[in-house]
């Protein structure tokens, strides 16, 4: 690493801080006698779970989160399963939150488990991004007893690549005179909004690393990939002018189920809508955002997958509101009548404070009914457990 | 069926079935029009099975009697076309041939025997509202229905008939307006159905010049309408209507009197700098004062600020408004239309006023001519309406005059 100087028109004030493992960090933080073994958070392995998280322990048998929970136990018998708890996993996120945010304002969370952060004017009270950066860690580690990487750059996309290039437990600081070093070598993968689809294309062209893009020079890549590969050339040199958006806008609160079994029935569909409202409901309440923007997510059994969304007049953060739009979606838009369908999602969008918007001339009587009845069951599950209550209309089948 | 009738005739009346013609159908048949000729009368007929228009043209030269179930677009493109002033036509079967000065056409119809069946009006069934307040009910409160399937009830207008006063109701929740007329003669037993704002539009084509009454037909799910020229029968909305008595909120305690022209021309300046997402205007009260702002934060970034003089004695206050609700209203105060959400409505009745134009000048009908047809009634716009407020969280109530009341309900946003 190059000495602790950067250049005045590039200060180091972009951070990008990625909580090791988080789920599995969280269970085995909450169960102590987990330590140092291979813990694996997400579905039964029996059904047709999918891996949400797994500690390092498990990794190094191969387990890979978004993997079939079957596939999982195979390769590493001894893996102990443990289920997801979302709830919990918010819980905590929103402690990692306050710890950034008692840094900068402009926090920009990209999921629970991860954000950027633009320290740029937090640096008289709190020294220099990699001064923050090293102190953020080191409040995570001794408040809320995990691990996190952080990457200290000049730039979005240099400051995640820098947080993901010594995990776990990593602290990279990329400078400008860095990249030319840093860079070159890298696979292609590691260029942000490379997936495996990109990554077989720039193949093609016999590009492997961000070095051989750098050497085909923009114009090129222009000409093959059109604006995509302008932007994946500006990357390469380092280049990236996008800032830390701290906006309602970019965040999103969503929530979605796999089930062991397809459902057919349009009754057990709502069902699980439901009980998926539910759930974003309670994150949206907790959060204090509601949604302009409700969208479903279905995938049908041959795994396609489909969204359709409505724009409300007014944000909602009410579970029956979020239910019936899902509902009319599902119904109306998603073509589930006499399919099989895999997995059903809800999410919120557009986020803004409740309470916001269009009034209403009817039903604002109802509307004050349901908000006291989601504050109720929020605190009962808060006190007893999520299924402490359950909404009469979950409950006509059981699952 | 053998017959030859004024060509402006013809188009009038076809022009008034096609609006009932669906654009799309399961039912092929349904994109016909049919023709019945009898008895010196020739009847047109078109439905969608929601709703449907029956329409006669007078002193027809009849030879054969008949009917025929005729394409219904290309039959108005033909009769709209032609210069001739009279046509003739002669069926036989399935087969049409139009006869013109020069020319024919031949139409390939559909069989009669496969039309559905128009309902019978029954007179003895009455109830009867006068033309112009039907009109001036209909133009008040047909704009602000709900155009969200999802909001069943609301897609349509509350049609309230009693022994001595009408009404009207349209609402999509964010808004309200809410006509009535003192009536004579009414039904003793109140009529009260909700009715989709398309079959009040057709029942406005049916009336024909010199109809002082229209006479209406309430069953349990359908409701017919009677002119001297033409017949409708539609579907009505079912499901219930909210209690729009129950929402009107009283004891004001912040009266405000202005000219609506005024109003309506400075809402429009600062509608210009409200964002295109969250359209957003703050009425600024204070001593006969009112200052609408507007701020636009995204694109074009800016901001509008305008000032009204009002008649206003009560506390300064703020409340916010999407300013379109208001301009609706406000257009209506002024005589006008606002844009309904069904555009066709539109378009099918200046071509109705076309017609009629042709009709008017006769036998020497030219259609490169298109005078635009004088509005059905004068409307006297008023000097001053008032607006009347609470909190934030109530509904704003305008009123222009005793009869039309309009309730709008506030933005809770940060302009």
């Amino acid at each position: 690493m190059s000495r602790e100087t950067a250049s005045a028109d590039k200060p180091l004030t972009i951070l990008h801080v990625d909580m090791d493992a988080f789920y599995a960090a969280v269970e085995v933080r909450d169960h102590p006698e987990l330590r140092g073994k291979p813990v694996i958070v997400g579905g039964p392995s029996r059904s047709r779970g999918v891996v949400s998280s797994a500690t390092y322990e498990a990794r190094k048998f191969g387990v890979r989160s978004a993997m079939p929970s079957a596939q999982a136990a195979r390769l590493c018998p001894q893996g102990v399963f443990m289920p997801v708890r979302m709830e919990r996993y918010l819980e905590v996120s929103r402690e990692v939150m306050r710890i950034f945010r008692s840094f900068t304002p402009l926090v920009e969370p990209l999921s629970l488990d991860e954000a950027f952060l633009d320290v740029a004017g937090a640096e008289r009270l709190f020294g220099d991004g990699p001064a923050i950066g090293r102190k953020i860690k080191e409040r995570i580690r001794a408040e809320l007893g995990l691990v996190a990487s952080v990457g200290v750059s000049y730039v979005k996309y240099l400051a995640k690549l820098a947080s993901d290039l010594e995990k776990p437990d990593g602290f990279v600081i990329i400078r400008p005179e860095d990249v030319e070093r840093r860079l070159p070598p890298l696979p292609i993968s590691r260029l942000w909004g490379v997936g495996p689809k990109t990554e077989s294309r720039l193949q093609a062209l016999g590009l492997r690393t961000i070095g051989d893009v750098r050497a085909a020079g923009e114009e090129r890549l222009v000409r093959e990939l059109g604006d995509f590969g302008a932007h994946i050339s500006r990357l390469a040199r380092g280049e990236d002018d996008r800032h830390v958006e701290p906006s309602w806008d970019a965040k999103s609160i969503g929530a979605e189920r796999t089930f062991e079994r397809d459902l057919s029935a349009l009754a057990s569909m709502e069902r699980e809508l439901l009980e998926i409202a539910e759930d974003v409901g309670s994150r949206l309440r907790a959060e204090a955002v509601a949604a302009r923007t409700v969208q479903i997510k279905v995938r049908f059994h041959d795994f396609r997958t489909i969204t359709r969304s409505r724009t409300l007049e007014r944000p909602t953060d009410i579970t029956r509101e979020i239910f019936d739009v899902a509902r009319d979606l599902l119904q109306e838009k998603a073509g589930v009548k006499g399919a099989r369908v895999r997995l059903l999602g809800i999410q919120g969008q557009n986020l803004a404070p409740p309470g916001t918007g269009q009034g209403t001339l009817f039903g604002e009587k109802s509307r004050a009914k349901e908000r006291r009845l989601d504050k109720v069951i929020d605190a009962l599950r808060h006190k007893m457990g999520h299924d402490a209550v359950v909404r009469a209309r979950t409950r006509e089948e059981s699952r | 069926m053998r017959f030859r009738c004024k060509r402006a005739d013809l188009s009038q009346a076809v022009g008034v079935v096609a609006s009932a013609v669906p654009a799309r159908t399961s039912v092929p048949i349904l994109q016909n029009i049919k023709v019945t000729a009898a008895d010196g009368e020739l009847t047109l007929t078109a439905t969608d099975l929601e709703m449907g228009l029956r329409y006669s043209v007078r002193d027809v030269g009849i030879q054969k009697s008949g009917a025929a179930v005729l394409p219904a677009q290309k039959l108005n493109q033909i009769v709209r076309d032609i210069r001739d002033d009279e046509v003739k036509f002669d069926v036989d079967g399935k087969l049409c041939s139009i006869e013109i000065e020069g020319g024919q056409f031949k139409l390939t119809g559909a069989d009669p025997q496969d039309f559905p069946q128009f309902p019978e009006f029954d007179e003895k069934k009455a109830v009867r509202i006068n033309v112009d307040d039907f009109r001036d009910m209909v133009r008040k409160t047909a704009f602000a229905v709900s155009s969200e399937p999802s909001r069943y009830a609301l897609t349509g207008v509350l049609f309230v008939i009693r022994e001595n006063e009408a009404r009207m109701v349209g609402t999509d929740g964010k808004r309200l307006a809410y006509a009535k007329k003192k009536i004579k003669g009414g039904p003793r037993d109140e009529v009260k159905v909700i009715v989709p704002p398309k079959a009040l539009h057709l029942v406005e084509k049916i009336i024909a010049e010199g109809d002082e009454e229209i006479a209406f037909e309430f069953e349990e799910t359908q409701m017919k309408a009677k002119t001297s020229a033409g017949t409708l029968f539609a579907r009505l909305v079912e499901g219930s209507f909210p209690n729009y008595e129950d929402v009107i909120p009283g004891d004001p305690d912040k009266k405000v009197q202005v000219n609506p022209g005024e109003l309506e021309y400075r809402l429009r300046l600062a509608t210009s700098m409200t964002d295109d997402k969250s359209r957003a205007v703050k009425f600024q009260l204070s001593k006969d004062k009112l200052k609408l702002f507007a701020r636009r934060i995204t694109g074009e970034a800016g901001e509008a600020s305008h000032e009204v003089a009002v008649k206003y004695a009560g506390p300064d206050f703020e409340i916010s408004f999407n300013p379109d609700f208001f301009i609706d209203f406000l257009k209506v105060v002024a005589g006008g239309r606002p844009d309904v959400a069904d555009s066709e409505a539109d378009t099918k009745v200046e071509a109705r006023a076309e017609a009629k134009a042709d009709k008017a000048k006769g036998k020497k009908a030219a259609k490169e001519e298109k005078p635009k047809a004088p509005p059905p009634e004068p409307v006297e716009a008023p000097s001053t309406i008032t607006l009347d407020l609470r909190d934030k969280l109530t509904a704003g109530v305008i009123r222009a005059g005793r009869d039309y009341i309009y309730l709008v309900m506030p933005l809770t946003i940060d302009v």
